[in-house]
């Protein structure tokens, strides 16, 4: 079954290489600009899995990540923050709001392929 | 050698210097992002044609354009790595930005600058590790603020889990 995944990012050249990368592997990729547009989709889509950006304008990603939390169809979704942000406390609060997991930029393409295997 | 004669002499309009920079920032940014688009979409289609050439290739008939291909995809995965220089240049340079327009509303207000205030505003723009530990070296004795603690070379890190490229599943 071919699987889809949601990436979020206001960084044109990010989705490009997030896309690329999944692709490579045989995924199907929805691209969303910030949180507002991902959270749209979302409430009338399903994904199998969203890598989310998390400082982004409009609505950031761990604001995203609590309302997909709140939809019943990405209750048990994983949800991948992807991001420069360093501190623990980011983290900390990504993790409240129900992220699956945490990555720091810039991503590796293979290890970001393990990690999808892993979760889906 | 300044002209005498110039309005400006004996006081610098700070506040239009600050947004000189800004600006100059934002249209130099501008340039860059369409460039690293472009870079970015070639860089994911090199990835696709080593894909395409990879489906279509009978590996036993040719092992040497199979290395090739392997090659090719590997190189595609290491130049994907790179090119998200951009993503983090971008955002270190929004908040330079952003840290100047700060400075810039504290002059505005005429008044005696909150400088501790000013200084905590700015290193929470940061994102990044090295970025606050930046400010921490030049300023942090200024800001009065919580430093990141210090880092003595050639130390070994126990937050790997916030290295770049490190992955963390809860």
């Amino acid at each position: 079954m071919n699987r889809t995944i949601m990436t979020v990012d206001d960084s044109t050249s990010m989705r490009q290489m997030v896309k690329a990368t999944l692709q490579s592997a045989g995924y199907g990729v929805v691209e969303a600009a910030d949180g507002q547009e991902a959270l749209e989709y979302a409430r009338q889509n399903s994904v199998d899995l969203v890598i989310s950006d998390v400082n982004m304008p409009r609505m950031d990603g761990i604001t995203l990540v609590g309302n997909l939390r709140t939809l019943p169809t990405y209750r048990l979704t994983p949800l991948l923050l992807l991001t420069t942000e360093s501190s623990h406390e980011k983290k900390l609060e990504g993790k409240r709001a129900g992220a699956t997991g945490w990555i720091v930029k810039p991503f590796n393409p293979a290890q970001l392929l393990a990690t999808l295997q892993k979760l889906l | 050698m300044s002209d005498p004669s110039s309005p400006l002499t004996g006081s610098i309009p700070l506040g239009a210097v600050l947004d000189l920079v800004a600006m100059q920032l934002e249209v130099a940014m501008q340039h860059a992002a369409a460039q690293a688009e472009r870079l970015s979409g070639s860089v994911a289609e090199f990835s696709a044609i080593g894909e395409r050439m990879r489906a279509r290739l009978d590996v036993d008939h040719d092992p040497a354009l199979a290395t090739e291909i392997s090659a090719l995809e590997a190189e595609a995965h290491r130049a994907m790595n790179a090119m998200q220089f951009h993503d983090q240049l971008a955002q270190r340079v929004r908040h330079v930005r952003e840290a100047l327009a700060d400075v810039h509303d504290e002059l505005r207000t005429g008044g005696n600058p909150d400088w501790g205030a000013l200084l905590s505003r700015m290193r929470a723009h940061y994102t990044m590790e090295d970025e606050r530990r930046l400010f921490d070296s030049v300023l942090g004795d200024l800001a009065k603020l919580p430093r990141l603690p210090e880092q003595p070379r050639g130390a070994v890190r126990r937050d790997e889990d916030l290295m770049p490229g490190s992955v963390e599943l809860f």
